[in-house]
């Protein structure tokens, strides 16, 4: 009688009796098993690596830097994340909107109303392009090494970018900054944008 | 791929709250743990987020690791008991084996330039170890791959060690039938063959 796949792999693991041992020595269909067995586990082991699809480290990082509890998790910490974003760059969009005060330099105000000029089309712009994307991330899909290195790539920048305009603080007399920040945040939107839009026509060739 | 070389440098400014040593850590250990994630869970946002609480806890309790043994082994304990919790939280007998049909995921589908044979081998392998259920992909990963002992396997699931052989035996059984073509196969692996 054959020993069972429990027995098999206790000798497998240097665990089995002697018998098994014994069987397995004397059987080709149990000596086979045994080294298909040995086989599967070592193939196991040379599978590879998987690196996390979006950098997980600024939302880590912000969650350690405030002590904030325990979270239920990346989608959880994402939110508070994206709802802090919102929030420094509501109160910078408040504080550039208010009008000068009466003792304000004319000069200052004029400053503010003409970054509130340059920020309002690209903060509008880029809302548009993040309701792009996420309606391309809804749909599941096969894509390349190449495309899957360019999609990270971008998003790691993103995440940068991010990273600094939430460190902008919202009296920071920073404009060009600013601008500079909120335009390589578009143009790396546009690019994911068209980066998924080819992934999808690609995928209905 | 938990078994890096501990810097004491890095893990003492870490301890004291130095960021940049904070990333350090966290970049080396990424890829590990969400990779244990992915193996051990079906769906990959859980992956991200044991990986996300994994990386809260070891950081927030850096203090509490005594060097006994490596970090990395520290840190792949805790983020085998994020994945099982989740796995246990769902229940054991819940039977979550995956039907045939199921399609290559990006990770596989985006793998670079494998010959032929041991690429079409290895999404065999790939596809045939997704289909198992949770429990049966978790004892095969930690017990084949991560080296635990079945006690310490019965210990994280909270079972016995009979319980883990068993488990082993049954995924073997069922990894064999799906390699060894005694089943339905998936149309991604039909499609790679008639190709």
């Amino acid at each position: 009688m054959h020993p069972s796949d429990e027995d098999l792999l206790a000798l497998r693991d240097g665990e089995g009796s002697a018998e098994t041992a014994d069987h397995v020595a004397r059987c080709p269909r149990c000596a086979s098993e045994m080294e298909r067995l040995r086989s599967v586990a070592q193939d196991l082991r040379g599978l590879p690596s998987l690196r996390p699809p979006s950098d997980a480290w600024p939302a880590l990082r912000l969650a350690l830097q405030e002590g904030t509890p325990k979270s239920s998790g990346l989608s959880a910490l994402g939110a508070v994340w994206a709802a802090l974003m919102v929030l420094m760059l509501g109160l910078s969009f408040v504080v550039l909107m208010r009008q000068p005060a009466l003792h304000e330099d004319p000069s200052a105000a004029k400053q503010r109303l003409a970054l509130r000029e340059k920020l309002g089309p690209l903060q509008a712009r880029s809302r548009s392009l993040e309701g792009a994307l996420a309606a391309y991330r809804g749909r599941q899909g096969v894509q390349s090494a190449a495309t899957a290195g360019t999609i990270a790539y971008l998003e790691d920048g993103l995440a940068i970018v991010d990273l600094q305009l939430s460190l902008l603080k919202a009296d920071d007399t920073e404009p060009d900054k600013l601008v500079r920040l909120w335009q390589e945040r578009v143009k790396l939107l546009s690019a994911l944008v068209e980066v998924n839009a080819t992934r999808g026509a690609m995928a209905q060739i | 791929m938990f078994d890096v070389p501990d810097d004491p440098l890095v893990i003492a400014r870490a301890r004291k709250g130095d960021l940049a040593a904070m990333e350090t850590l966290y970049r080396t250990y990424e890829e590990p743990v969400y990779t244990l994630g992915r193996r051990l869970l079906r769906r990959p946002e859980e992956a991200e987020e044991v990986l996300q609480e994994t990386f809260l806890e070891v950081l927030k309790s850096l203090r509490g690791f005594r060097g006994d043994g490596p970090l990395g082994f520290w840190i792949r304990k805790i983020a085998v008991n994020k994945a099982l919790m989740r796995i246990r939280a769902r229940g054991h007998g819940a039977d979550d084996t995956e039907p045939a049909g199921a399609t290559l995921s990006e990770e596989q589908a985006g793998q670079p330039s494998l010959k032929a044979g041991a690429l079409l081998e290895r999404l065999h392998l790939e596809a045939a170890f997704t289909r198992l259920s949770e429990v049966a992909r978790a004892v095969v990963w930690l017990h084949d791959v991560e080296g635990f002992t079945h006690d310490e396997i019965a210990q994280m699931m909270k079972k016995t060690p009979s319980f883990s052989k068993s488990q082993l035996a049954r995924a073997h059984a069922r990894l064999r039938d799906y390699l060894t073509g005694d089943h339905e196969e998936a149309p991604c692996i039909q499609a790679m063959k008639t190709s």
